[in-house]
């Protein structure tokens, strides 16, 4: 029972992490080809311009490694997954700095 | 060792834990010193909350602008906050947001203060 708690404290502690890498690895995991469930809300509203419309499909497109399939569905997909994986090691310095003791106080820009 | 209370009242939690902590060494002019700077360039996590909020309105990420997170500020903008997802996970972690971002202002500060 206490094993359980103190994974549901980290999940809680590194939700902003943990969305991220389920997202990603969500989208490596599917098939972009195939029609799919779309999380987007918008795109299930009729909204039929917004900006970063198959942007999803784009990075999925990209971990396939299918490079020109995902500059088709959107030319930003590659940017989005460096984005992304830029906030991830962001993320993953600061936790591994917290558990160093942060309380040195060299300013090293996370 | 003083109480940070006494110049910085706004602080909670996490951060007025930290700053604490990291004052802990400093006199009072430092203090002081200290305070002001900081209280000029944090960012309070109610300002993030709330720019969080306006991704429902429609221009979503501005509370990443704020925090320095271009990339991730644009990634949003164009997506409407991750189809709206984004936008309910930074509302949820909002503190924690902020607190990444004091942290490490707090730091620099901290940082100026003892060299000078």
């Amino acid at each position: 029972m206490n094993g359980f708690k103190k994974l549901y404290h980290i999940f809680i502690q590194n939700l902003e992490l943990v969305f991220w890498i389920t997202g990603l690895t969500y989208l490596a995991l599917i098939s972009p080809e195939q029609a799919h469930f779309s999380f987007c809300p918008l795109n299930q509203a009729g909204i039929s311009w917004c900006p970063g419309c198959g942007l999803g499909k784009s990075i999925s497109m990209f971990f396939h490694l299918n490079v020109v399939q995902s500059f088709k569905t959107h030319p930003l997909g590659v940017f989005a997954i460096g984005i992304i994986l830029f906030r991830i090691i962001q993320l993953i310095k600061n936790i591994r700095r917290e558990q160093n003791g942060k309380h040195l106080q060299l300013s090293s820009r996370a | 060792m003083a109480n940070i209370y006494n110049y910085l009242p706004e602080l909670e939690g996490e951060e007025m834990m930290f700053v604490q902590n990291l004052v802990s060494g400093f006199d009072e002019q430092q203090l002081i010193q200290f305070a002001n700077i900081y209280r000029t360039r944090r960012k309070d996590p109610m300002l993030i909350l709330l720019t969080a909020l306006v991704g429902f309105l429609g221009i979503a990420g501005v509370h990443r602008f704020i925090l320095n997170q271009i990339g991730m500020g644009i990634l949003y903008l164009l997506t409407a906050g991750l189809c709206v997802i984004g936008t309910i996970i930074d509302l949820i972690n909002y503190r924690k947001l902020a607190f990444e971002y004091n942290s490490n202002v707090a730091r620099e500060v901290a940082m100026i203060i003892k060299r000078s």
